[in-house]
């Protein structure tokens, strides 16, 4: 057992008494009551339950939480799907996609959300050039699985969101 | 400005005298053959080829069957580049299968170039003439790929390429391969395999300063670069808990109880020991645990629940961690997932007594391979003292030998040295 505390969308959680190898997606789902980190495969590999880290040095990055214990997000700065949106208003990630028809049954879109804003926020701090977009996009995203085959407009979304946006890109 | 002459006259002299040296001892002669075209023996050539794994080393990643180009890195500074074994004007056209065989087994069919010995021409010896012309007569029924090999990029003075022959004098053996009357025809073959055509030495095998494998270290284990080839001697084997039976399962699908193959071995196992008809994969696990027959199916040890506690250690840290970080793929028990995550209990890699690949997978991760996902990476979440911490547990939880306990310096050394 362990004293957990960490920082959930911008609030602080804890401390609760975990055992060590809790997973964390049961802890945000069960303890936490935080729903739309979804369980899929448990064994890390479809990135339905990934969620976004601040990691002590402001840099964003991006965990599964199948696979990873509660524990071992101590005192983290952690952001889920229900993190994103602001009084009410999707963010442009969340917008992007429901603009792009890109999720069906919307199991593995939390997952989705939080990679693909990541994949922007790394792009805020180190632009690529455009030509470059399409394989960060892929980079960032290939690894997600999606079984109502949403891929190509999970694509199209964050291709023309990461495009329309100047800061994350530079010129050749 | 006289004793400028006589060095320049000595220098002469000794180069002279190496190049005679280079042409008589070079390379043996040996018999012209013709090329046999008929299919059993293009068949045979092509399992040998398999069994001796000619097409992991001369097959570029993307690129064409046994076209060459694969970028072989050595400890010289610079590397070398594989050889088009395809019969295009860039690979081996125009050769003859005499000349394939003084390559194969000596390492040079001509005074002018030898071959780096990367190419294991330094176990390859002791390949009989007849597999070496059956390898060649499949080699040559392949169709042409023309395809240029990149230069080498052997820095001097590694790059000359007749000195290799003085490199030969001093440790290529050149015998053929003597069965021992004493032993089975199963491990005289397991013997032929394992030296031969599987040159199993050449990675697991120490090399000295000049890159020789040395030959009172055989098979102990070994590191050329990145991950380490582990300890094959029988006494090794078994001491981590291989068992014929396993190691048979290990060739064949590159998994068993002893844990799954990764690194440069995954593709030894796909592209060769997998291949192997199950008599020589039982013969090189013969020879390897030296059996003279394979036992028959015994009673597996049963694993002990909770293996002894060898040392006086404070195991919580190394437990929280591995509860925290590993036990949701790999089991509070460490048993894994058959067929989906490997068991860490009566693993070889976790029984290795140095833990430098314990300590490198923990820390980089490894890539998904054909059968497995990937392994995540842990260098940046863990500290030194936590992945010490967390390989000593695993150690001393699911191995039954008395292994070192490792400090965070050792783990930090590990790491800086690769």
């Amino acid at each position: 057992m362990a004293k957990l505390k960490m920082t959930v969308n911008g609030k602080a959680v804890g401390p609760h008494d975990v055992p060590d190898d809790l997973p964390m997606v049961v802890y945000l789902n069960d303890i936490l009551g935080l729903t739309g980190t979804k369980f899929s495969c448990g064994i890390g590999v479809c990135r339905a339950c990934v969620v976004m880290v601040e990691e002590p040095d402001g840099s964003i990055t991006t965990r599964r939480t199948c696979i990873a214990g509660a524990t071992s997000f101590a005192d983290s700065k952690v952001t889920t799907v229900e993190g994103h949106a602001t009084h009410g208003q999707l963010s442009a990630v969340q917008q992007a996609y429901v603009d792009n028809f890109a999720f069906q049954c919307g199991y593995c879109t939390s997952g989705f959300v939080n990679a693909g804003t990541a994949l922007v926020e790394q792009l805020r701090e180190n632009p690529v050039d455009k030509s470059q977009v399409e394989q960060a996009v892929q980079t960032g995203l290939g690894d997600h699985i999606c079984r109502c085959s949403g891929y190509v407009r999970y694509f199209e979304a964050m291709r023309d969101l990461i495009l329309s946006d100047t800061t994350l890109t530079k010129e050749g | 400005m006289r004793l400028l002459k006589s060095l320049i006259i000595l220098a002469l002299a000794g180069g002279l005298g190496y190049l005679a040296f280079a042409f008589i001892w070079g390379f043996p002669s040996v018999e012209q053959r013709p090329i046999t075209t008929d299919q059993a023996t293009i068949d045979r050539g092509e399992y040998l080829t398999a069994l001796g794994d000619c097409t992991s080393c001369h097959t570029a990643e993307d690129g064409a069957s046994f076209a060459g180009g694969r970028f072989l890195e050595t400890p010289f500074g610079g590397g070398l580049y594989s050889a088009n074994i395809t019969p295009s004007s860039q690979g081996i056209a125009g050769m003859t299968s005499a000349e394939f065989y003084q390559v194969l087994a000596f390492g040079a069919d001509t005074v002018w170039r030898p071959i780096y010995p990367a190419m294991p021409y330094t176990s390859y010896h002791v390949v009989t003439r007849d597999d070496s012309d059956a390898i060649f007569a499949y080699l040559m029924s392949l169709d042409p790929v023309h395809a240029e090999v990149p230069a080498n990029t052997l820095p001097f003075p590694y790059n000359i390429r007749l000195s290799l022959f003085g490199w030969n004098l001093l440790f290529a053996d050149r015998s053929a391969f003597s069965p021992d009357p004493k032993r089975s025809d199963s491990w005289n073959r397991g013997a032929y395999l394992v030296t031969g055509l599987g040159h199993c030495g050449e990675c697991h095998t120490p090399r000295n300063a000049l890159g020789a494998m040395e030959p009172l270290e055989r098979l102990i284990g070994a590191k050329l670069t990145g991950f380490e080839a582990p300890d094959i001697t029988a006494n090794g084997l078994t001491e981590r808990g291989w068992t014929h039976k396993n190691l048979v399962t290990y060739f064949a699908t590159g998994t068993g109880p002893q844990g799954t193959t990764f690194g440069e071995m995954h593709l030894a196992i796909k592209n060769s020991l997998s291949k192997a008809n199950p008599e020589d994969q039982s013969a090189m696990a013969s020879y390897l645990l030296n059996l003279d027959a394979a036992p028959s199916d015994v009673q597996e040890t049963v694993e002990q629940e909770t293996p002894p506690a060898f040392k006086a250690y404070d195991a919580s840290a190394g437990r929280s961690l591995y509860l925290s970080n590993c036990s949701l793929c790999h089991g509070r028990d460490g048993r894994g997932v058959p067929s989906v995550m490997p068991a860490l209990a009566g693993n070889s890699t976790v029984a290795q007594n140095d833990a430098v690949n314990l300590v490198l997978v923990v820390a980089w991760g490894l890539d998904a391979s054909t059968d497995y996902g990937p392994m995540p990476s842990f260098a940046d979440r863990l500290s030194d003292t936590e992945i010490s911490d967390l390989v000593n547990y695993l150690r001393q939880s699911f191995s039954n030998l008395d292994l070192p306990l490792l400090q965070a310096a050792d783990v930090r050394g590990t790491l800086n040295q690769n």
